[in-house]
């Protein structure tokens, strides 16, 4: 999964979101490194849609412009939780070697 | 509405209009939303954006077309295609490697390895593909017709057969179900292909008998047109048929290949008299020219009048159901 991808999903993990707001919190999450515009978003929203990981929640008028929200699926969740574990291992492999690893502890040493 | 609003609306002018009519609005208050104070309309990066957000769901709704209208009609290709890329290969491997066994005795001669592989792999695409194993189908599709058809194309032998290995292993990329093919088709409808392109081979062979002066007196040459006249009509009729969509779909995948390649069989029996070779056009006999031009200009014809009868089928169709 593409880290944008997996950011909108993120997004949408707890609560519904309109595009606006999906749009502040990846780049909030991402600390300002993922800024998704528009024709990026809803060509997203549209895959995620098709691929049933995502659904309408509900729209409202806000200003006289429409806000639809958008929710995570049960599909949605699932195929969040397996990307979130995969890349936690890949993170703890990552750190378990660099522990493990000559540069690292004599970089600790240097350190201390 | 403002100019402003009005300069991001053209842009979303470029999005499929079932996508407009969902979401244009709401895009455009997401657009209105992000844009910097002071800003007078969309900006380069975002033009780019929403040009290539509009490309990419194009593009999503005429793949999820193709897959689900023409999935069918590619199984039914791909299936009839990779039969007589199989039979074909499968009998000029047979043939050359009896011509090695009649010359050389048991000897094993390494060149006929190419070709005896694709002879060997075509069948088993087929198996994979009708037991459902479509996925190992396609692999194997792609690899004979890549790694084992192109480099023989490349020394020269079976042009048109390698090609059509590509063609038939995109048919089989494009088809959801592989195992569809066979049960679209129905055993009669396969034979009778089958049927026809030993039809086609015996002419083949009885022209090659005659070559080698193994024909008895009596046998002239133009009898073999009766096997390849045989043939063509059964290959037509089970290539092309027009009752279902998936059908029609299919004739006008294979409308193009199909005829060249029994143009081509043809070609290989003396239809044309000699004595037309006599006239030379440029580098050239007058005959190689009415050779080429009908190679051309039969599979153009065919698959004009394929498309023909196909709209004719539909109106007919929509007739009915009315």
């Amino acid at each position: 999964m593409q880290q944008p991808t997996f950011l909108i999903l993120t997004a949408l993990a707890d609560r519904p979101q309109h595009g606006y707001g999906i749009m502040t919190d990846v780049e909030r999450m991402s600390d300002g490194s993922v800024r998704l515009r528009a024709g990026t978003l809803y060509a997203a929203l549209d895959r995620l849609r098709e691929e049933g990981f995502i659904q309408i929640d509900h729209e409202e008028i806000v200003d006289a412009r429409l806000r639809r929200y958008y929710s995570l699926t049960d599909d949605g969740a699932t195929r969040l939780a397996a990307e979130a574990d995969r890349l936690r291992r890949h993170a703890q492999t990552a750190s378990r070697r660099l522990r493990a690893s000559r540069i690292t502890n004599a970089a600790a040493r240097g350190v201390s | 509405m403002t100019e402003f609003e009005h300069r991001y609306r053209r842009l979303l002018r470029l999005y499929p209009m079932e996508h407009r009519e969902a979401h244009e609005d709401e895009m455009l208050g997401v657009l209105l939303a992000s844009a910097r104070p002071g800003q007078q309309g969309p900006t380069i990066r975002e033009a780019l954006d929403l040009i290539l957000g509009a490309f990419a769901i194009h593009l999503r709704r005429i793949l999820r077309t193709i897959r689900r209208d023409w999935a069918d009609a590619f199984a039914i290709a791909s299936l009839l295609l990779s039969l007589l890329v199989a039979m074909a290969f499968g009998m000029l491997a047979g043939r050359f490697l009896l011509l090695n066994i009649i010359e050389h005795g048991a000897q094993w001669n390494s060149a006929y390895l190419l070709l005896a592989s694709i002879g060997a792999a075509w069948p088993c695409v087929i198996i994979l593909a009708i037991t459902g194993r479509r996925r190992a189908s396609v692999v194997v599709a792609w690899t004979t017709a890549l790694a084992l058809g192109v480099p023989l194309a490349i020394q020269g032998a079976m042009v048109d057969f390698a090609a059509l290995g590509v063609l038939a292993a995109f048919f089989a990329t494009g088809s959801r179900r592989s195992a569809r093919g066979f049960t679209l088709i129905g055993g009669s409808r396969a034979i009778s292909f089958v049927a026809g392109v030993v039809g086609l081979a015996l002419a083949y062979g009885y022209r090659e008998a005659g070559d080698a002066g193994l024909r008895p007196a009596w046998a002239g040459p133009r009898l073999a047109l009766i096997p390849l006249l045989i043939g063509i009509i059964l290959i037509a009729r089970a290539a092309f048929r027009f009752g279902g969509s998936a059908d029609r779909r299919a004739s006008v995948l294979l409308a193009l290949p199909v005829t060249a390649i029994l143009v081509g069989a043809a070609q290989t029996m003396p239809l044309i008299p000699e004595s037309i070779n006599e006239t030379t056009i440029g580098t050239h006999s007058l005959g190689y020219w009415i050779e080429l031009g009908l190679r051309v200009v039969l599979p153009l014809v065919a698959f004009v009048l394929v498309l023909l009868r196909v709209r004719r089928a539909r109106r007919q169709s929509g007739h009915a159901s009315r």
